[in-house]
């Protein structure tokens, strides 16, 4: 007979199961499944990096390695992407799931989360390990201020997903629309392209976006050495603000959705 | 003791909402079995899957210390890339069951289910006979104080049935079962009480031969 356990021991061990149980449904159940997961982000990088480094320029505005600077920023960025994604889906593709009681629809998200979480910080380190192997600098100058940048990073991959959750639960078409919003997203984050190189009538409207901000914050505190951030209007402020505002809303917006992601659609 | 208190659901649909009851309210004694018997649609299922702790009420509350298992036989839980042994992992990962009590569990449905080699290959690859032999084992590794059947109480051959239904009675002599089905020989067999939806209202009748006798009235003042 098992004993009877509190709410959060019973949760601790849901997400400990929803955990291991993606990570064995990503790996196939096989070591080889490993490399696989490793391999799709490191593609993705390697190809970004080959347009960046090799076909369009050799300097990139910046004197650092021009594979450092992309890295230390496009990894983290992957990773909100991929939390965003995979957390959006997650409620439904776990839907089975949501028949033992135990299990409730944030779990599956917050699970997704901790995969994402760990598997792009494994990348990442991989990455750094592979460009110090080679000579280049591979710790942050500011380790706490990166690990913080990474936090906003992961917040917002967070309030991303359960937004999105939300509001697409049920509307396929309204997924597929939250789709193509990363893709601007994305290209206009100064990720691939330095901020510094817009004109500043168009930088203007670019701050808006709050990972302009948290991708130069996370390049400030691995370099550390360009503190351009506060002449180009850069700051940590606007997006650990807005992004814990949204932590609230999309809080509350989850709660009042949890009966209604109960239902399949 | 199960309490069911004020107990009101409904589903959205088009032109708005559907209620299956509302305002329902009664209590159910510990360790009998329960029927919960009614025409398609009158809310058994749903009823169950309440008191499942799956569907969540609009309002109102099931009151209850008692253990009450999932569906017996749910078969959504089960990824089709996994194993049954790495599907019952999870299920008794959520349960509380670690390390050795997991494996004397595992090793228990593996026994139970019986499909040779087949334990450690994906379940999508199984027939659905193989399926719903481990499922139906994964809920009788567990002791609940209720278990949940929706209609179906074993399927399969006839041998695997007959082992089912043994060893669900055995499981009955210390756990009670609520039982939501058409089949009245079952509610006769297993129940000792039984709740008769009926237009959003429950009647609750300790007498099982009544309850089957106010149903079989409905089903001639219909036809």
């Amino acid at each position: 007979m098992l004993s009877k356990r509190s709410p959060l021991e019973i949760q601790r061990s849901v997400l400990a199961a929803l955990v291991l149980r993606e990570l064995k449904t990503r790996f196939g159940g096989r070591f080889i499944g490993l490399l696989w997961v490793l391999f799709e982000p490191m593609a993705h990088i390697a190809i970004m990096l080959l347009i960046r480094v090799v076909l369009r320029d050799r300097y990139v505005g910046v004197a650092i390695a021009p594979e450092l600077w992309l890295s230390v920023a496009i990894i983290p960025f992957l990773m909100t992407r991929s939390m965003w994604f995979q957390g959006m889906a997650a409620v439904e593709s776990n839907g089975g799931l949501l028949g033992y009681r135990q299990v409730k629809p944030i779990d599956t998200l917050l699970a997704r989360m901790i995969v994402e979480l760990v598997l792009y910080l494994v990348v990442l380190v991989l990455f750094l390990s592979f460009f110090g192997w080679l000579g280049d600098q591979w710790w942050p100058n500011r380790p706490l201020e990166y690990a913080g940048a990474i936090a906003l990073f992961g917040l917002w991959g967070f309030v991303l997903a359960m937004g999105s959750t939300v509001l697409a639960h049920g509307r396929p078409r309204v997924r597929m629309f939250i789709g193509m919003t990363s893709t601007p997203l994305y290209l206009l984050s100064g990720v691939l392209i330095p901020i510094h190189t817009f004109p500043p009538a168009i930088r203007e409207y670019l701050l808006y976006n709050p990972f302009v901000h948290i991708v130069e914050l996370s390049r400030w505190a691995f370099f550390g050495s360009n503190n351009h951030m506060l002449l180009l209007g850069l700051t940590v402020e606007y997006p650990l603000f807005w992004g814990l505002v949204m932590l609230a809303l999309t809080s509350m917006a989850f709660w009042q959705y949890r009966i209604r992601l109960l239902t399949r659609v | 003791m199960i309490e069911i208190r004020n107990l009101t659901k409904s589903y959205p649909n088009r032109g708005g909402r559907r209620y299956v009851f509302r305002d329902l309210n009664f209590t159910l004694p510990t360790g009998s079995g329960i029927g919960l018997i009614g025409r398609n649609g009158a809310g058994k299922s749903t009823l169950l899957r309440i008191l499942g702790g799956i569907a969540p009420p609009d309002h109102g509350e099931v009151i209850t210390d008692q253990r009450i298992s999932w569906p017996v036989g749910l078969s959504g839980g089960y990824q089709g890339s996994l194993t049954a042994r790495q599907n019952l992992n999870f299920i008794c990962r959520i349960m509380g069951a670690l390390g050795a009590e997991a494996r004397e569990r595992i090793a228990y449905v593996e026994r139970f289910a019986d499909i040779g080699d087949y334990f450690d290959l994906p379940m999508g690859t199984y027939s659905p006979g193989m399926r719903s032999r481990v499922t139906f084992g994964a809920s009788m590794a567990f002791d609940f104080d209720y278990y949940l059947i929706d209609e179906v109480l074993a399927v399969g051959d006839p041998i695997f049935r007959k082992k089912a239904v043994e060893v669900f009675r055995a499981k009955l002599e210390r756990a009670g079962v609520i039982l939501c089905t058409h089949n009245h020989k079952e509610i006769k067999d297993l129940c000792s009480v039984v709740v008769f939806l009926h237009k959003g209202e429950a009647l609750v009748y300790d007498d099982v031969d009544e309850a089957l006798e106010a149903f079989q009235a409905l089903t001639r003042e219909a036809s």
